[in-house]
């Protein structure tokens, strides 16, 4: 037996299915909110990983600079001569400022990972094989 | 059923499309259509006739909340991509108050075509104006303490657009998940019925 198509959460009910009441409904909704804002979370985290380990590294190049020798550094478009002193301390401060980004973000994945847990749980449990809750 | 109430007009309401109207904060969810959760599927079913009938107009919602949800999707890959811009320029203007706070000339290498940089040293501690590009070709001189606050202020605003955007996209999505279980709900009472009135049928041959 199949529903017309959806395109969040595969549903699909036997003929045998249990009544949704509208407190099913509204775990569905939330599932189904949070499930797409992990997806978005973790791309962004993804993201913002790659950008920290660019940092390292950027990081771990100057150290081998000449010490008198000014740097380079980006902004925006172009290129601003900042002495080593200043593009280390240019590196640590974006460096921080994007890994606590990350950490606000992972944060915000693992509540959203627990309670889409639980609704998982209560969802299968009432529904059985009638639902499906892709990932 | 606790905690929603069903009225004779859910239907109407169902389909309705308010005028596109913006919230203060650009939120568009005032202008969105909101799906009913159907609640007593009998009651709905002889309102609106045939399971066919009903379908129709849930897939006519379903279609609308999808377009609204492009759109949106649009607007967040805009924004998003804005606010690095947004970043760029704040940061230049930062770093060029600080060279003129440390009293330094700014040695800058700038592309000047595709592939060739040159070198310009801006005097930023004698002269604090930059030029800001508003867009549509017209670019206008700021002094530079005035530049990033006006940065500043349109990066906050990116952001908070950025998360209204994120927010409404919830909102809508779960009008959708509602609808597309109201319209498979709608399709296996159908299939139900169908089923109830063959086995009648067959009862009645034999």
């Amino acid at each position: 037996m199949h529903a017309p198509p959806s395109s969040a959460h595969d549903l699909q009910w036997s003929n045998d299915d249990v009544e949704v009441r509208w407190e099913d409904q509204q775990k569905i909704n939330t599932f189904g909110r949070l499930n797409t804002r992990m997806h978005d979370l973790e791309d962004e985290i993804k993201e913002k990983l790659s950008t920290s380990e660019l940092l390292e590294d950027a990081a771990n190049e100057i150290i081998l600079a000449d010490d008198d020798e000014p740097i380079r550094y980006v902004f925006g478009e172009c290129y601003f001569e900042v002495s080593k002193d200043r593009a280390d301390e240019l590196l640590e401060g974006q460096k921080a400022a994007v890994d606590k980004e990350i950490d606000v973000l992972k944060k915000e994945l693992d509540g959203i990972n627990d309670t889409l847990a639980s609704l998982k749980k209560q969802l299968y449990a009432r529904f059985g094989n009638n639902i499906n809750l892709e990932e | 059923m606790k905690g929603v109430e069903v009225k004779d007009d859910d239907m109407k309401n169902v389909m309705q499309m308010p005028a596109d109207v913006k919230a203060e904060d650009g939120s568009t969810r005032e202008a969105m259509p909101t799906a009913t959760f159907i609640t007593d599927l009998d009651a709905f079913l002889k309102k609106e006739g045939t399971a066919e009938k009903a379908l129709e107009k849930l897939q006519r919602l379903l279609n609308a909340l999808k377009f609204i949800e492009q759109r949106l999707t649009q607007k967040k890959a805009k924004l998003k991509y804005k606010l690095p811009e947004i970043e760029k320029s704040y940061a230049c203007a930062v770093q060029m108050e600080a060279a003129a706070n440390d009293g330094e000339p700014l040695t800058t290498h700038y592309e000047l075509g595709q592939c060739i940089y040159a070198k310009a040293k801006m005097n930023v501690h004698e002269d604090d104006k930059v030029c800001l590009w508003l867009g549509a070709n017209v670019m206008l001189e700021y002094p530079r303490a005035e530049a990033i606050e006006l940065l500043a202020r349109q990066l906050a605003d990116a952001k908070k657009g950025l998360a209204t955007c994120i927010d409404d996209m919830g909102f809508l999505r779960e009008q959708i998940t509602i609808t597309e279980v109201n319209m498979a709900r709608v399709f296996n009472w159908d299939v139900k019925q169908r089923r109830a009135l063959k086995e009648k049928e067959g009862v009645a041959i034999n």
